[in-house]
Order: structure tokens, then sequence, then C-alpha cells
């Protein structure tokens, strides 16, 4: 009986004006999305190898002085998958800096227009959660409402077809059109990143594969709430004017809303502030320790303090190394820790108001199944918050390994001193620099598909909730439902 | 007042689906177009009503082409279509002060309203009740108290009885009895053979396109309509 | 009798349901959209004038020795935000508030306030709404206005009365747009009292010409829609297909178009990325830079003083015989730097122009256009910062670059150093005078969209004069 139904529902949808112009729409967007995808990824691609290139140049050269940054870089590859969920693979910087005050963001890799991307890029997970979205609205509606209206409810209904039967049918049935039109969509999407030259094997395609199968959940998720709505309506217009409201807060308003609403209660400092505030922390501290160095040299060589004219040379300094490490040693520990004590500060204060406007808006997103889509598609991709968020804190990590060897007790010695007339300062190396070999190396977030998985499972598992908890709303409403 | 002279419409696909037809309709006349479905009635009411043009012949309200001059044709009829739809979330009393409106009336009050509601035959209740929830019946009569407000000289009335229980047809009957009284021109296009002979001044049977026959009150006194009409359609004789 | 009309379709508009749902969302979006952008609107001033602060300071008590020292030391300057951001904000770093002047070329700085999880999806402010919200709604309110007068007859009762198919389509036309516009201008004129009281003082400058000007082209633009969604009511017979036609044409229009505009510029007029222009830049500079080293051993090896060791060093009257040397080097650097710059300036331009020129063919990309620069928040003000960045440079190159010297010498030695007196503190500092409204009233695009209008009502009253009413 359940198959009966489905059956017609099938043939009855997939001649449908509202299938065909849908899936038309995908099928022409699915090759473009895709294509300016793969032309970006390209891009990006060139940029990375340009600035590996470069790193790798500079780090065999022999005089390099490792602290200037280009050595120490932390270069970000662009994701392949991104070809097919932009996310926010353009939005992360192209590389990062070392330095002493802390970690220096490089360029943004893309710069996102206005004009164009109106509700963000363009690509597959776009057509999915908006166009195909709009198809499950679009066929779920009337599937109670309308028949109700024609009067063939009651037709179908006065023959032995129990409640659930029909409506399990009409599941079915809308289920089964929007997996041919998400086939479709990600075949094509397939073929054409493999025809524009991207290469999706191996753990990438079980990726994909996870993101067809959220998508399923996501798609049947909204039909389910369309067939709820549907059998709580009386006429199929108020059905899909609620329907067509919903979709567009659930999908178009409600995601940057959520992203709105949490900075408005928790107000996190822009991350260029943060950044200058630590490099001024530290600029300062150097100059105290640099100053207190210079005044230790004078002393040292008994030059007076407050004359104007002071005489700083390298061969002083080598003359009265001994003196000078003694003085120099427990200023420059002091220098190292509060360093660490007050950069540290600076960034954990940040860092814990921004994952508090995080998760506020995750759970704000997390009400519409849209936005939940969208963050579990972007986390299996490996272009979401939850790879942004392993980029970030491989960075810190790394900072923070470098920090004892590089930056708390810094190779260069530097004496200065600041006076009326001027200033006076020299430095050089004071102790061995240390080789690049030496130095831990970069390790970026894990890559494969774990990960991924990992970190879009409580996503993909919430679709799958929203999609139980609607199917098991709309068999309670069409039980109590008016037929007449 | 209502007047078809050799009103021919031939449709771009070809079909002949009215061939000089001729008929007129003075005041205080109850003419009842009968015909199976596709005969042309309703290609006549469309012609009167300039939703189509005629190929050739005219259709004339009084005295004006519905052709040439629609907008002024339209002054003196007023239309009761099959289903009388309106508009659901509007009560009784808004659809009548719309239609009012459009038909020129702007001075009535709601009293006026609930009066015209009242002759024809709408309980109370219903006058500020959506249109949603009215039955067939009720609806008809509002369309017919829309026809009374326009007072126009001419009315057209198109299948007004189909689908309605034998108590509320006969109400509405009465109505068009009462406004056949106040010297009306009436065209009904049907194919209810028991309403019209209780109500037929003259009747026209239209078969393909084709007046083929027309007969009085008194000729039809005389002749079993029913059997006459089943004649007709069987044989397709032109008679006069 | 066109009023007649009218009056009945503001009728039902007002007690239908997707109204209710309409006015609801407008009402809850436009204020509160705008109250939060004035909220992170004020956060940006005082950040940016903090940052601003911390850098004058740092100016006043920089070294000159730490200026040479650095090859490249650059100055930031930034553009503070208007206050007509409120309307329209988009992401941030699509409109560098922050560049970096350095001796060469100007340069992106960082972002003053990424949104922290704004990367999925953009911003959600006044333009967001209208152009998105509200033209849906619009196509929403008219897909079956004409359609479901027709399912259900009632078009045949009015046209069985004594007035023109055109007065219907008027009518039809005022009513549904005035009920489309009332929810846009209550929530308008709430989200200014709600700016009022959140301290904007809104009748300051020239805030109010500029917000009547963004309203007067919303509400240009939901007309647009609404026309589109009345023709197709009028061209087709039952209301589904007028709803499936209506959003796919709306999902075209507003989407599809201005990414098709992009793509086909990109495709068009392809450029290199900024980071690959500016690797190019510095290998000219650095390759002029070593030629300049080896001609300058040479002068040395000519005319220097012989030291203890026997080697030719600098001596007396050597920044004479520097100058003259080394300035047709510099000069040369520059201009490389300089032709590499404007030309890929000049292709990015001719891209950037291209793909704005066709996405403004669609309403959306006219209207965002409009907005954007009447909010100072658009491309046009971008092109501007940059090139009164590139004016400043220009100064600090007279004032800062050109009284120092770098040379580098074949060995791998550096020396550098000042030519004429240099004062930090003393640098002028980077102004850039606001626009006015008239230049940032693009006129081009308001008429787009009344082109896209009057062809809109022009076929409304075509189509339904040809209607066949059966």
């Amino acid at each position: 009986m359940v198959w009966t139904i489905a059956r017609r529902e099938l043939a009855d949808q997939l001649t449908s004006l509202r299938f065909l112009t849908v899936t038309l729409l995908a099928v022409g967007l699915a090759p473009l999305t895709v294509y300016v995808g793969a032309r970006d990824y390209a891009n990006r691609l060139a940029d990375y190898s340009r600035l590996a290139a470069d790193k790798q140049k500079l780090a065999a050269a022999s005089r390099t002085v490792i602290r200037a940054g280009p050595v120490l870089r932390a270069i970000r590859a662009p994701e392949p998958l991104s070809v097919l969920v932009r996310g926010l693979d353009g939005a992360l910087p192209e590389y990062w800096d070392f330095s002493e005050g802390g970690v220096v963001e490089g360029p943004l890799a893309m710069r996102p227009q206005r004009l164009l991307d109106i509700l963000g890029q363009l690509d597959l997970e776009f057509l999915v959660r908006v166009v195909l979205g709009l198809l499950a609205i679009l066929l779920a509606f009337d599937a109670v409402a309308g028949e109700k209206e024609l009067g063939t409810l009651r037709a179908v209904l006065s023959q032995p077809v129990s409640r659930p039967a029909f409506l399990g049918g009409k599941l079915a049935g809308g289920a089964a059109t929007l997996l041919v039109a998400l086939a479709v969509a990600f075949l094509l999407a397939l073929l054409s990143a493999q025809l524009f030259g991207i290469d999706l094997a191996g753990g990438n395609l079980v990726k994909v594969a996870l993101i067809a199968a959220g998508s399923a959940a996501y798609l049947l998720a909204m039909y389910a709430f369309g067939l709820l709505i549907s059998a709580l309506s009386g006429t199929q217009k108020t059905a899909l004017v609620v329907l067509l409201v919903t979709w567009v807060v659930a999908v178009l308003a409600m995601p940057p809303l959520a992203t709105l609403v949490a900075q408005a209660v928790v107000p996190a400092p822009p991350p260029q502030a943060t950044e200058q505030k630590k490099q001024a922390l530290s600029a300062d501290l150097k100059r105290e320790l640099d100053t207190a160095m210079g005044v230790a040299l004078l002393e040292i060589t008994g030059q007076p303090l407050d004359s104007p004219t002071v005489r700083m040379n390298w061969g002083d300094a080598k003359q009265h190394q001994a003196e000078l490490e003694a003085r120099a040693t427990p200023l420059r520990r002091a220098y190292g820790s509060k360093r660490r004590q007050f950069l540290g500060e600076v960034e954990r204060d940040a860092d814990r108001r921004a994952a508090r406007q995080n998760r506020l808006a995750r759970i704000i997103m997390a009400l519409s199944p849209a936005a939940t889509f969208a963050g579990a598609a972007t986390d299996l991709a490996g272009t979401g918050d939850a790879q942004r968020e392993a980029w970030l804190a491989a960075i810190r990590r790394h900072q923070g390994e470098l920090d004892p060897v590089l930056f708390d007790d810094p190779p260069i010695m530097t004496f200065s001193r600041f006076m009326a007339s001027g200033s006076s300062s020299m430095s050089g190396n004071w102790k061995r620099e240390p080789k690049l070999s030496e130095l831990p190396p970069f390790s970026g977030p894990r890559q494969e598909a774990v990960a991924a998985i990992d970190a879009a499972l409580p996503g993909l598992g919430l679709l799958v909730l929203y999609a139980a908890l609607f199917i098991a709303g709309g068999f309670f409403a069409f039980s109590r439902y008016d037929v007449r | 007042m209502i007047q078809a002279m050799d009103l021919t419409k031939r449709y771009e696909d070809g079909l002949l689906a009215l061939d000089t037809v001729n008929f007129e309709i003075k005041p205080g006349e109850v003419y009842c177009l009968l015909g199976a479905n596709g005969a042309g009635k309703t290609t006549t009411v469309n012609l009167f009503l300039n939703f189509i043009d005629p190929t050739s012949g005219q259709a004339l309200l009084n005295g004006i082409d519905c052709t040439r001059a629609p907008l002024e044709a339209k002054k003196y009829v007023s239309f009761v279509s099959e289903n009388v739809m309106l508009y659901g979330n509007f009560t009784a009393r808004q659809n009548l002060d719309f239609f009012a409106r459009l038909a020129g009336r702007r001075d009535m009050s709601k009293e006026d309203y609930y009066m015209v509601m009242r002759k024809v035959g709408l309980p109370e209740k219903a006058f500020e009740q959506r249109l949603k929830e009215f039955s067939k019946g009720m609806r008809q009569k509002l369309g017919i108290a829309i026809a009374l407000v326009k007072d126009a000289p001419a009315i057209l009335l198109d299948e007004p009885t189909s689908g309605l229980d034998p108590k509320a047809a006969a109400e509405f009957l009465q109505l068009l009895k009462n406004l056949k009284a106040q010297g009306k021109a009436i065209l009904m296009s049907t194919h209810d053979i028991f309403r019209t002979k209780e109500i037929a001044d003259r009747v026209g049977i239209l078969k393909e396109g084709r007046l083929v026959m027309q007969r009085t009150r008194e000729e039809l006194l005389m002749e079993d309509l029913e059997q006459l009409y089943l004649d007709y359609m069987q044989a397709g004789v032109v008679a006069a | 009798m066109i009023w007649v009309v009218a009056r009945k379709e503001i009728h039902e508009n007002l007690i239908s349901l997707r109204f209710l749902l309409l006015f609801v969302l407008a009402v809850a979006l436009i204020p509160s959209s705008l109250y939060t952008e004035y909220r992170a609107y004020l956060a940006r001033v005082a950040e940016q004038r903090q940052i601003e602060e911390r850098n004058r300071d740092y100016l006043r008590q920089l070294r000159v020795s730490q200026i040479f020292t650095n090859p490249n030391f650059a100055i930031d300057v930034y553009w503070p935000p208007a206050a007509t951001s409120v309307f329209a904000s988009g992401y941030e770093e699509e409109h560098p508030r922050h560049l970096v002047v350095g001796q060469h070329s100007v340069e992106y700085g960082a972002p003053l306030d990424v949104r922290q999880s704004a990367g999925l999806f953009g911003a959600i402010d006044y333009l967001f709404v209208v152009q998105l919200i509200f033209s849906l709604f619009a196509v929403l309110l008219s897909f079956d206005a004409i359609t479901r007068e027709k399912e259900s007859g009632t078009l045949r009762s009015i046209l069985s009365n004594p007035l023109s198919r055109a007065a219907v389509a008027s009518g039809k036309l005022l009513g549904g747009y005035v009920t489309l516009a009332i929810p846009l201008l209550l929530a308008f004129v709430m989200g200014m009292a709600m700016l009022a009281a959140a301290g904007l003082n809104v009748f300051a400058g020239d805030f109010v010409a500029r917000a009547s000007w963004i309203l007067a082209s919303s509400l240009v633009y939901i007309a647009v829609f609404f026309a589109l969604g009345l023709l197709v009511s009028s061209l087709v017979l039952s209301t589904y297909s007028a709803l499936v036609i209506s959003l796919a044409f709306w999902l075209i229009g507003v989407v599809v178009m201005p990414r098709a505009a992009a793509l086909v510029s990109q495709l068009a007029k392809p450029v290199e990325s900024r980071q690959a222009a500016w690797l190019a830049k510095l290998a000219a500079a650095n390759s002029i830079e070593q030629e300049k080293g080896r001609a300058l051993q040479e002068l040395v090896d000519r005319v220097g003083v012989l030291d203890k060791e026997g080697r030719r060093i600098p001596g007396e009257g050597w920044q004479k015989h520097r100058s003259a040397v080394a300035a047709a080097y510099e000069e040369r650097a520059a201009q490389a730097v300089k032709r590499i710059e404007e030309d890929y300036q000049r292709r990015k331009t001719d891209q950037r122009l291209l793909g704005l020129t066709l996405a403004r063919v669609s309403p959306a990309g006219a209207l965002v256009n409009f907005t954007t620069e009447m909010a100072e928040t658009g491309i046009g003000v971008e092109s501007r910062f940059l090139s009164e960045a590139e004016r400043y440079r220009e100064v600090l190159g007279r004032e800062l670059f050109s009284r120092m010297y770098r040379d580098v010498w074949p060995g791998g030695g550096i020396s550098m150093g000042v030519l004429k007196p240099i004062n930090p503190a003393g640098l002028p500092g980077f102004h850039m005078m606001p626009r006015r409204v008239r230049e940032s009233f693009f006129g081009a695009d308001l008429a787009i969209l009344l082109g896209w209008l009057l062809a809109g009502v022009a076929s409304i009253y075509g189509a339904l004069g040809r209607y066949d009413v059966r």
C-alpha cells in the first residue's frame, strides 16, 4: 500500500513543473559553481606554491636571519574540496608569521565581494541548502493540504489505506524525488570537478560521500517539515506561506542573524586590536630589557649614565662579557617570563571572548537545519569552523614551541640608551642563533577523513534528529487531520 | 435588450463554437439557453461580456455593440457566474460593497446592503460572515444580490442552479421571477430542463453552435420539452 | 474605478496571513539589524581611534635609525567608517579601512574587525534584508495576485463591469505595492527612531539625505520584484505554475545573475593575484638594487680611500659621489615598481569594472551598488581611499623615503643612513575628505532599477490586455 502511494507520488513529482524547473536550475548551476571553485582553487594553489618556494629558497640561503619572518612562516595550502564547499577556505589567511610580539596573520586568501556573493559563495553546498531546500518545500506544501482541497485525500482514505500508510507513501515518494535531484546535482558536480582538473580520490571521495549523505538527511528533514506543516494547515495556501516564510528565515536569515546576535551579546575585540596590543606590549618589554642592558654596559665600562654622549661598541661588550652575562641573566629571564605572561593574558582573554561568541552563534544556528547542514558540510570538506579552529590551535602551539627557543631569550642582544640628544644603540649576536633544522617544525592540522568526520558528526547527528522529529510530528499531525 | 445578430465564433484551432445565432430578449423576458456541455452556451455569454471577440455578427446589449463599445455595454448588464466564488476572506457585505462600487454605486450604506441581502434571502448572521464559510446556495444568492445592487436592465446567468439542492434552487428561481417582474431581460444558460420549464418565457436549444430550436412558453405547454430536447439532440435537424 | 480595485487589493492583502508574517519580519529585522550594526559601528570607531592613537604615539617616539634600518618601513593609514555604514556593512575585508603605505607600494593592511564566525555567512544588514527578504516577499505577494482571480472566477466578475483591463492592472499594481511598501516604510522609520534613541545624531551632516536615497532605491527595487511577480501572474494560468516560475526568476535575478557577471569578467579579463604582483615588484626592485650595489662598488673602487688593510672604503665626500650614481638606479627601481603596480591596477580595475557593469544589469546588483556607494561602503570609496593613499605615498616619498638611503653591496653588506634630516614626529598625517552626497549618488543604478520597473509594468498591461478571460 505504501509502495503504491509512493510510486504514484514519485511519478507525479518527477513530471511536475516544480521538479523540472528546479532540477534544470541545479543542472545549470552545478557545473558553473564547480568551475568557479576550480578557478579560485587553482589561483590559490599557485599563490601557495609561490610562497612555499620562496620560503624554501630563504631556508636554503646560508645567511638567512631566522627570526625575520618568512623562514618561520606557516603556509596554508588550499583545500581541494573547497571546490565543492567553499566555506572559510578563502577567509583564512594564506600564512601566519611568528614574531616576538606573537603571531602575525598574513593576508587573506581571497577578498570576498559583497556585490557578487550575496548569500555567501555560490557552491554545491549552496545549491543543496538553498535551491534543493526550496524544492523540498515546494514538493511538500500541498502534499496533504492540496490533496484535501482537490478531494483526492478523501478518495484515497475511503480505500482500506491507513493514515500512517498514506503519509508514509508521501514521505517515501517525496524523499525519492529529492534524492533524484540530489544525485543529479552531485554527479554533475563531481564530473565537472574531474573535468576541471581537480582530483578527488581516496579520503576526499569518502568525505564527498558523507557530504552527500548529509545533504540527503537535510533534504529529508526539510521535506518532512513541509509535510508536517501541510498536515497542520487547512489550505495549501496557508501551508505555502508558512513554509516559504520559514524557508526564508531558516535558510536565508537565521545564519547571519545568529552571528549578529552573538556579536551583540558577546562582543569580542577585533584580531587587529589584539595583535596590536601584543606587539606593543612586546616592544615595551623589549625596550625595557634593552635599556637595562644599555645601563649595565655603561656602568660596567665606567661611563656616567646621564652623560650627553655615550659610547657603545661591541668590543667593550666582548671584553666584559662575563660581567654582562651575570647582569643579563636575571634580566633576560624576567623578560622571558613577563613576555609569556602578558602576551598570554591578552591572547587568552581575546580567545575566551571569541570562543564564547562562537559558541553562542553556533547554538543559535543549531536551531536551523540549514545552518546545521552548512556547518556539517564545511566541516566535512575541511573548510569549516572546526578546521579554522584547528589551524589556530596549531599556530598557537607552534608559537609556544618557538617562544623558548627564539623569542623568550633572543639570540640578538641590544644595548641601548636613549638620551635627550638621540639614542645610541648597538645590537649583535649575543649567543648562537639556532639553525633552522634545530627548530621544531610546524605541523598543521590533521587532514584525513577521520578528523573531518569527527568534526562533522554532531552536525550530521542533529540533522538526522531533525528529520526524525519532523517525521514523527508529521505522522502525529496527520492522524488528527480533518479530512473533510 | 439582449440581442444576438448572426453571432458567429470560430476559434483559432478551427472549432466553430457558434454558427449564426440569432435571438432577441425583451425586457421582462426570461430566455433559457439549453444545450449539452460544449454546445456554445458559455461562448455566448463570453461574447456578450467581451471576453472574446466574435468572428462575425454582433452581440448587442441595450442596442450597444459589446465588441465595439464594451465598457459602455457593460453598464447595462449584470453577470452571475456558475460558481460564485468571490473573495473568501471578505465578508458578504464587503464583497457586495466592492462589486457595488465597481458597478458605479457609491451611495449605499451598510443598511442598504443588509436590505439587499435580506431580499435575496440570506440569513442575518451571514451578513458579516466570511465568504469561505458560505454554502453554494448562499453564494448564489449573494451573486443575485450583487446583480440587484447594480440594477442593470439585462442579467446574464451561467448555469446558476447546477449543484444547488431543490430548496435552494427554488428560492433562486423565485428571485429570478421577482427580477423578471421588475422588467429585467434575463438570459440564462443551463442544462437544467426542470427549472427551465418553470421559469422560461422562451427556450433555445444550442447544438454544436447552432440554435436548432426556439419555442415560447405557450408552445412548450403543449409539447414535452424533455422529449423535444432528446429528439433534437439525436436528429440534428435544423428547425425554425 | 482604479481606486476601487486598489482599495480591495489593499484590504485583501492587509487581512492575509502572508502580510502579517511579512510585517512581523520587517519590523523585527530592519530596526534590529540597524541597531546592531550601529553598535558594531561604534565599536569599530572606538577601536580604530585607539589603534590610530597608538600608532601616533609610536611614530612620535620613533628614532630615525629605526626607520632607515627597516627595509619594510611603512605607515598605517586608516579611513574611519561612516555612520551610514549601518545600512550596508557587508564584510569588513571587502573595503579596506586599513592600508599600509610603504616606499614602493600601498598594500592592504590587516582587517580591522574580522567577524569571528561570520566566515560562513555574511552580515545581515538592512541591505541584506531588502535585497533578499523583501524582494522575495514582493514576489510572494504578487505571484498569485491575478491567477487566484482567474482561478476563482472573480476576474470575470470584475470584468463584467464597465472598467478596462488597464484599470484592473493599475488597481492591482497600486494596491499591491502599497501593501508591500507599508512594512518597509514603517520598519525604516522605526529603525531611524531606534538609532536616534541609541545615540546617533540622525540629523547631523548628510545622514538624512543619504538615508532617504537609500530608502528610495529600496522602494523602487521591491517594486521591480512586485511587478515581476504580477507579470508572471498575468501570463500564467495556474497559481502553482506562477509560484514556481516566479521563484525561479527571483533566484536567478537575486543570486545567480551577479555571480554569473563576476564569472564572465574573470574569464574575459583574468588578472593574477595581488601576491603575484607584489612578488614581481619585489623581484624587480631587488634586481635593480643588486645592480646599484655593483655600481656603487665600482665607484668605491675608483674614488674610495685606502684603509689600514689596504681595502677601498668610502671616504670623504662619499655622499656626493654616491648620490650621483645611486639616484639613477633608485629612480629606475621606483619606475619599474610603479609600472608593475599601475599595470596590475589597470587590469584589476578593468576586470572589476566589467564584472560590476554586468552585475549591475540585474536589479539586485544595481541596488547593492547604489546602496553601498550611498552608504560610503562601496567600491567607489575603496578606490578613493586607495588613490588618496597613493598620493600620501608620494608625499612620504618626498618627506621621508627620499631622505634615506639603503645600499646593498655585492658582498652582502648593507649600508643605510640618512641623506637629509628626518623628523618622524613631524611627518605629515593622512587625511581623507569624506565624499559629498552628490559624489556618492550613482544615478545609473537608479535608472537601471526604474528601467526594469517600467519594462515590467508595461509588460503587465500588455499581458493582461491580451489575456483570454475564458
